[in-house]
């Protein structure tokens, strides 16, 4: 406690322990005052006798989107801070955010026929959710029902899905969408999904933000809005490219390309397995045909056939008819010629005598000192005429 | 060798031949009323030597006719 601060010094030390205190208020709005780039305005208790004075940079307003007057109700999420020129405490808000249905109502409608008119809801504008969506960002809070559900109803068609995970009410949810849209604009998906579940419609307010829906409808990656709400559609819904009600239709959304794929691969099979059942049952018919004809003309072949051998075994028989008669006609001139053998006389003991191949008949036949030949029946003599 | 071939092959190929040459022969000794020895004696021999190559040749035939009668039973 003995080091001696400056004004400065000591004001930055106190600074850094208020943003301990930093925190969400609800209050009713009095004397607003802009000056270059900064509000000015005070939050009063409507109940008791209370007021803070606040300040907010005008960038933060207009990315709030509320127009700031007397009287209105708002909460707002800031710090408080000792501002060192004046030595005054103010709350430095970062978020403002109306309170109040009615207020909100008006708000909403306002700000709604301003962008129709503005044409930021328009078909045009949108673009075409892609069909066979495979990598999908989601923006969601990983807490509650809703991403289990998504998730769930999600079909088993390999999906990539990448979770961002936001407030999806309350002040921090404005700054957490527009941080989650500036990633997955960034990030490789097919299709951007953002959904929470219903509720009310000051809970919906950042999804009404101005800035966040003028951000939507500009968005460069295609984006599924899933809110559930009663009456009052959310702004974003109606600037995204696509709207559905809940969470589980944006589901449907995107398992529709491929449950009707799978449908048509399933009709596919069926009809192939059909044409292939036509195809074998025709193919078997023809084949049927083809057999019987082949049967038809094997028999008449070999019908053919059999007709040549007969015919040759007849021709056959034939020749050798003729062979046995020529075989019989030899054996029978064997046996004439045999009968008509001079030689035959031989046997019983005469002789032929031939001089000169020529048979001796007379004794004239020769003359003295010739030779013979006496042909007996096992031989020949050779001999000397005396 | 090549006469012997070719009185071979004469044979062979003329069997109807030597049938009608025997025949004659045959024919021959019937209208002899007295055979003269050494006419005969030739007709013997040339009808003695038709009967030997035309029973050579009808013995081929045979074992051809034997082959044949083979394959036809198998083939049917």
């Amino acid at each position: 406690m003995d080091k001696v601060f400056t004004i400065s010094e000591f004001l930055d030390g106190v600074n850094e322990g208020l943003t301990s205190y930093g925190g969400q208020l609800i209050g009713e709005v009095t004397s607003v005052v802009i000056r270059a780039s900064a509000v000015y305005f005070n939050l009063k208790d409507s109940k008791e006798n209370a007021s803070l004075a606040c300040f907010m940079w005008l960038r933060d307003l207009n990315m709030s989107g509320v127009e700031l007057k007397e009287g209105l109700e708002v909460q707002v999420l800031g710090i408080p801070q000792i501002y060192k020129p004046t030595g005054r405490l103010n709350f430095q808000v970062k978020v403002v955010q109306l309170v109040g249905e009615g207020a909100l109502k008006k708000a909403y409608l306002e700000l709604k026929a301003k962008l129709e008119k503005e044409g930021v809801f328009d078909s045009k504008k949108k673009k075409e959710i892609p069909a066979y969506i495979k990598k999908i960002g989601v923006i969601t809070s990983r807490d509650g029902a809703v991403i289990h559900d998504f998730l769930n109803n999600l079909g088993r068609y390999g999906y990539d899905t990448q979770l961002f995970n936001v407030h999806v009410e309350g002040l921090h949810a404005l700054k957490d969408i527009r941080k989650a849209l500036v990633h997955f604009a960034k990030t490789d998906v097919d299709v951007v999904v953002l959904i929470r579940g219903g509720g009310s419609l000051e809970s919906f307010a950042a999804f009404n933000n101005e800035m966040l829906v003028r951000e939507v409808s500009e968005y460069s990656k295609p984006l599924i809005s899933g809110l559930g709400h009663d009456k009052d559609v959310p702004l974003v819904a109606l600037a995204s490219d696509l709207m559905t009600s809940t969470p589980t239709a944006v589901t449907s959304v995107i398992n529709e390309s491929w449950e009707q794929a799978a449908h048509l691969f399933e009709n596919l099979k069926y009809e192939l397995f059909r044409w292939g059942q036509d195809i074998i049952s025709q193919k078997a018919e023809e084949l049927y045909v083809y057999e019987k004809y082949l049967v038809e003309k094997s028999f008449a072949v070999r019908s053919y056939i059999q007709k040549i051998i007969d015919s040759v075994s007849e021709h056959f028989r034939l020749l050798k008819t003729k062979l046995d008669v020529q075989k019989q006609l030899l054996s029978q001139f064997e046996r004439q010629i045999d009968a008509y053998d001079p030689r035959r006389v031989l046997k019983v003991g005469y002789s032929i005598v031939m001089s000169k191949e020529k048979v001796i008949k007379y004794i004239s036949d020769v003359k003295k000192n010739d030779r013979i030949e006496i042909q007996v029946s096992d031989g020949s003599i050779s001999a000397k005429v005396l | 060798m090549p006469h012997k071939k070719q009185e071979k092959e004469n044979t062979s190929e003329h069997i109807t031949h030597s049938l009608q040459k025997l025949q004659e022969i045959v024919t021959w000794f019937e209208h002899q009323k007295e055979v003269n020895l050494e006419e005969g004696l030739q007709k013997v021999k040339e009808g003695a030597d038709l009967i030997k190559h035309s029973k050579a040749r009808l013995k081929e035939l045979d074992n051809a006719f034997k082959e044949v009668e083979k394959d036809l039973d198998e083939s049917k």
